[in-house]
């Protein structure tokens, strides 16, 4: 097969592979080429009509579809930088070959000289939760009914119930209320919120739509369409407690529960993946295990705002670029450890001598706790797993470690 | 005392307003920068928030994203939901474009938040 030559190749013209794109551009890179699934760049912001992107980034208050804007503006600038969508990726191997089909029909293989993974993530469905129950019409993922409402104007139902309390829920919670669709719960089988606490205000508490903390759904009813669900309080170890359920009628049940990197197509080429973010192992140029592989966004770790990916993906772009150019990057990298209450942290391989932001995540919420790495003390007022911690290493905060370094919460007084 | 929780970024500051005996008077607590003390005081007053919503485009498949220029009172959106229903979007639209003047009779308008060409 023909193969096409190619400097830096993209998968993904989302919020990271623009990034990644223009980061790579900037940085002198003379052949970038992006390939995306859908018919426009953008990816999931173009679905996220509402506001509340932007205000790290740009400083101002963008919508999704705007936020993406900025980016492919700038495109206009980089001459260098070209788009195929309804590019669909088949296949990478480890010394960086890309499988390709474009539009309908061409098969396209590219040998590229470094490759950006800036493919994102995909939500749970309800097989990777195991409700039992049959299995009638009127099941969403939160983003499909996202996509249904805000792309193409149809509706899902007339009587929603909400399973899980993560942003894209809760966001959901209240497009539907606004809609004219009554929400009658919101269901998270946790004791908090996994969701922003902005959404649980301005999406939930607004709209006055109940949340019910410590519960989750053991039962689906319904044949040809869902007609309710049986839902029960769950005990602190998360088991069900069956003769308290209660049945809750529906024609809609949404899930929202959980994010997954996409990474099929990291696992072909080798990649090696953290089974904490569920993404690859990077350092902090963000490239993987795969010498010229690099990896960006919410395929590298579920992120919750947008301005970071952004961020990081720039930095994946100029790594990228410097790789390309042959330049030498560190060779040398700390490895981070996980203490005490943090359920990952990315980049998992700090370089030495590189000014490098960590982003954390915690187990479970709590207060008046520290976070601890080496030497420094950063009082949190309050953690959630829901929310990143953000901490930037400096070149001078990293010369007091020798060969890992340990990221950890320590108590300072116990939680009420 | 009022606990709050500020929405205008993410870090979603806990903020507490303690009312003082003059009317419309509060102290301001926890929020770690300005504009959150302005979200409190509005919050106590006239809570106001942004509306985004989508519209019809004649003779297309897919949806227009828009939303209001400022934030209109609480009370308002499903008003303004209302009249946005109504509208049937002729393209080219740029973002930014003025779609309706005057949404809700609150004097804001709903602009255009893609282009439609």
């Amino acid at each position: 097969m023909h193969e096409i030559p190619i400097d830096l190749l993209i998968i993904g013209a989302g919020p990271a592979g623009l990034a990644a794109a223009i980061g790579a551009a900037e940085a002198g890179v003379k052949e970038i080429l992006l390939l995306d699934r859908q018919d426009e760049p953008g990816g999931i912001l173009q679905q996220c009509i509402h506001n509340g992107f932007g205000l790290k980034y740009f400083k101002e208050e963008l919508t999704g579809p705007e936020y993406a804007q900025r980016f492919i503006d700038q495109l206009d600038v980089y001459p260098q930088i070209n788009i195929k969508t309804e590019s669909m990726v088949t296949k990478i191997t480890p010394d960086r070959k890309v499988y390709a089909l474009n539009g309908r029909s061409k098969l396209n293989c590219y040998q590229a000289k470094a490759i950006i993974l800036a493919m994102g993530c995909r939500e749970r469905p309800r097989g990777a939760i195991n409700i039992p129950g049959s299995r009638p019409s009127g099941i969403y993922t939160a983003g499909t009914v996202q996509h249904l409402m805000n792309i193409y104007g149809l509706s899902p139902g007339k009587e929603a119930i909400i399973l899980g309390s993560g942003d894209i829920g809760l966001i959901m919670a209240r497009r539907l209320t606004l809609e004219g669709i009554k929400v009658k719960a919101v269901l998270e089988r946790l004791p908090y919120s996994t969701g922003l606490n902005r959404n649980i205000v301005q999406c939930l508490e607004d709209f006055k739509i109940p949340l019910y903390l410590s519960h989750t759904i053991i039962e689906i009813i319904g044949k040809k369409r869902i007609t309710g669900v049986q839902i029960a309080p769950v005990t602190t170890d998360l088991q069900p407690v069956y003769n308290k359920a209660f049945l809750l009628p529906c024609d809609t049940l949404i899930l929202s529960v959980g994010l997954i990197p996409e990474n099929e197509l990291s696992l072909m080429a080798g990649v090696k993946l953290d089974p904490n973010t569920c993404g690859p192992l990077v350092n902090s140029f963000y490239e993987t295990s795969v010498p010229g592989i690099f990896a960006c966004g919410n395929v590298a770790h579920v992120h919750d705002l947008v301005d970071d990916v952004s961020i990081e993906s720039k930095v994946a772009g100029q790594a990228a670029a410097a790789y390309i150019q042959g330049d030498k990057f560190s060779s040398s990298f700390f490895k981070v450890n996980l203490g005490r209450n943090i359920r990952s942290v990315i980049p998992q391989y700090v370089a030495t001598n590189q000014p490098t932001t960590l982003y954390i995540r915690t187990h479970f919420p709590e207060k008046g706790v520290s976070l601890k790495i080496g030497k420094n003390r950063i009082q949190q007022r309050v953690v959630t797993p829901g929310e990143t911690i953000r901490y930037t290493l400096s070149p001078e905060k990293l010369k007091e470690f020798t060969n890992s370094i340990t990221v950890s919460l320590e108590e300072e007084t116990k939680i009420d | 005392m009022t606990e709050l929780t500020c929405i205008i970024c993410p870090i979603g500051c806990r903020i507490n307003v303690i009312e003082k005996t003059k009317a419309n008077s509060w102290i301001i607590e926890g929020n770690n920068c300005p504009r959150g003390a302005e979200y409190a005081k509005k919050e106590m007053v006239t809570p106001q928030r942004i509306l985004t919503a989508v519209v019809q485009v004649e003779k297309r498949p897919r949806m227009l994203p828009v939303k209001s220029e400022q934030p209109l009172p609480k009370e308002k959106l499903f008003l303004a939901m209302q009249e946005i229903k109504e509208i049937l979007a002729k393209p080219p639209i740029k973002s930014g474009e003025i779609l309706k003047s005057n949404l809700a009779n609150t004097g804001v308008n709903l602009v255009a938040t893609k282009t439609y060409l």
